[in-house]
């Protein structure tokens, strides 16, 4: 979108998106109606129902903001026939961030991915579904489950996923109920290799950490300022433009199939 | 007086750990004899020290100069050497992790050294790290209880380290082959192998707030060297990890301990080299990250200060706990091969 070019109208309530809205003067516009705007959908409660009316209404591109875990069968049920980008805007897996870490890896595969999370029981499901997000993001492929345990104030898992050349990579997820006041999730992944990335976030102390090692040192990776909302109403915004597809909501769903199989996993290997 | 020390072993781990460690402690160790198994490198090692040499553990043993004998032999040979060194009635034994690599040998061991008064120390440097007694301390004062607990290492070739401290390389071991990791018996004996010599370096540790072991929920080797296993101690989550790596960064080697309200993290300096203690960052309910300051004493100098002390003032040796922590890593990496060769049956 051009300065000079009509803006998108961004149709939302919520007082972090108007603001994203406001800090895209140039591209964004707030609307009155769903039909042709990019419609931004609160990630409380059942989004997917949300999502599909925002479709239904028109909407010419979503945004699922901060998204709960949903019950399996409330999306398991629904169709997604897509049709108009959905941009997904996740606190524990945001996209430039991901994008930071695969690119400073330089095409290097890790070796094995660990994933340590540790939430309030009822934000568990979201920050474990992020784990998982990060684990295929640093593999770059699907995870599947092999092994796991789910206990009462905590679950632990392993999985891979296919590399070429017919092997699998391994990873591990331990997830554990945090109490406390500051329980809004802790999340620390490390994909082992000859290079080494760890992240590690922190919802509640608004801390995020994004390194890459190799034998040469350390790349600590800038801190990324922009508001999730505006990096979100602004892919959106994009995707609406350029027509490029948008992988977010299928890995969002990827990531949560997962999520629910391994807090529910009995498998064992 | 300094105790006299006798070494047997001559390898990496003598050469490039324990002899400089000790030659820096004179007022409380004199090394007097360095016995091999047959390679010859005792001398090269022995004549800097002004001490003896020979090869096998009989002559060394029976040198009356030796009042304690160090145990750095392949882990295979520990019960025995200390079997031999109790009976021939030395008063003190510093042992090379493991203890032993079988419950029976284990149990011998410690039988032995009760019944003959004799001290025994096993070298768990993690455990005698100020940094992991200080994080028991904060574990101690936590309302909370202990959830899980992930054991995480990434290790680049030992010579990296080896040469930060020694000279005369390569250190490392000469290559035996690639073994058949397709083979589930190979695969299951590595994997108990990378348990009872790697992960020993915490096992004691994690026993001390995850005791028993109830359930290995997954066990399998990892590329290009290590290990992935978990397991349920009563309601808590033990995961451990192991890449052993041709290059990479430095190593990594790091026990995270998860409560019900905090997160303690406790970064171990690379092995062989001597970098002060681990350093520890806590996580409070509040957000709060609070990170502690290395000691500058390491955990190689600290479990021979120990041992130090153990002789100066007959502080009573803990029989039982060595047993049990020898017990839960041999009980572990038993169920651990059992589960490969159990995947590898169906």
């Amino acid at each position: 979108m051009t300065p000079q070019g009509p803006r998108a109208g961004v149709f939302t309530r919520l007082p972090a998106y108007v603001a994203a809205a406001a800090g895209l003067p140039a591209s964004a516009r707030l609307a009155d109606d769903v039909c042709g705007a990019v419609a931004v959908i609160p990630g409380s409660g059942n989004w997917w129902a949300g999502l599909l009316d925002a479709r239904d209404g028109g909407a010419a591109a979503v945004v699922i903001a901060d998204p709960a875990a949903l019950p399996r069968e409330v999306f398991a049920a629904g169709a997604w026939s897509g049709g108009i980008p959905v941009v997904v805007e996740r606190p524990g897996l945001r996209a430039d961030m991901v994008a930071d870490a695969v690119r400073a890896r330089r095409g290097t595969l890790p070796r094995v991915v660990t994933v340590e999370c540790a939430a309030s029981a009822a934000l568990l499901g979201a920050v474990i579904r992020d784990g998982l997000g990060w684990a295929r993001s640093l593999a770059g492929s699907p995870l599947t489950l092999r092994a796991g345990v789910a206990a009462a104030q905590g679950t632990m898992a392993l999985l891979d996923s296919p590399v070429a050349g017919g092997s699998r990579l391994p990873s591990t997820m331990v997830g554990t109920v945090l109490e406390g006041p500051a329980a809004g999730g802790v999340l620390q992944v490390l994909a082992l290799g000859e290079v080494r990335t760890e992240v590690a976030i922190d919802h509640a102390a608004g801390w995020a950490k994004l390194e890459t090692s190799t034998a040469e040192g350390a790349l600590t990776a800038p801190e990324r300022y922009e508001a999730p909302a505006r990096l979100a109403l602004r892919r959106a915004i994009e995707a609406t433009s350029s027509g490029r597809e948008v992988a977010d909501l299928p890995e969002l769903l990827e990531d949560q199939l997962l999520a629910h199989e391994v807090t529910s996993a009995r498998a064992t290997r | 007086m300094p105790w006299r020390i006798g070494i047997l072993g001559a390898g990496p781990g003598v050469a490039a750990l324990h002899l400089p460690v000790l030659r820096g402690l004179p007022d409380l160790f004199d090394v007097v004899h360095i016995a091999d198994a047959g390679s010859g490198r005792s001398r090269d090692l022995a004549e800097p020290c002004g001490a003896r040499w020979s090869s096998g553990d009989r002559e060394l043993l029976a040198d009356p100069e030796v009042q304690v004998v160090a145990v750095c032999s392949p882990p295979s040979e520990h019960a025995r050497h200390i079997l031999a060194a109790v009976a021939a009635g030395k008063r003190a034994i510093f042992c090379e992790k493991p203890l032993a690599t079988t419950r029976q040998d284990a149990s011998r061991a410690i039988d032995a050294c009760r019944a003959a008064g004799a001290i025994l120390l096993v070298g768990t440097n993690h455990v005698f790290d100020a940094a992991w007694g200080r994080a028991r301390h904060h574990l101690a004062a936590l309302d909370g209880g202990v959830r899980a607990v992930s054991v995480t290492l990434a290790l680049p070739p030992n010579d990296r380290y080896h040469r930060l401290v020694a000279e005369g390389a390569p250190f490392q071991a000469a290559a035996h082959g690639r073994p058949d990791l397709g083979d589930p018996a190979v695969a299951a004996g590595v994997l108990r192998q990378l348990l009872i010599g790697l992960a020993i370096h915490d096992l004691p540790a994690v026993r001390g707030i995850a005791p028993g072991i109830d359930e290995v929920v997954y066990a399998q080797l990892a590329p290009p060297i290590g290990y992935l296993v978990g397991y349920r101690a009563g309601s808590v989550l033990v995961q451990l990890a192991l890449t052993m790596l041709p290059e990479g960064p430095d190593a990594l080697w790091r026990m995270a301990i998860a409560t019900s309200h905090d997160r303690i993290e406790v970064n171990f300096p690379p092995a062989f080299v001597h970098a002060g203690s681990a350093v520890i960052s806590a996580r409070a309910d509040d957000g709060q990250r609070t990170e502690y300051g290395r000691d500058p004493v390491d955990g190689y100098v600290a479990e021979w200060r120990a041992l130090a002390l153990c002789l100066e003032t007959k502080v009573p040796v803990e029989y039982d706990e060595l047993l049990a922590d020898a017990h839960y890593a041999i009980d572990l990496a038993d169920a651990a091969a059992a589960k490969i060769l159990e995947a590898g049956r169906q």
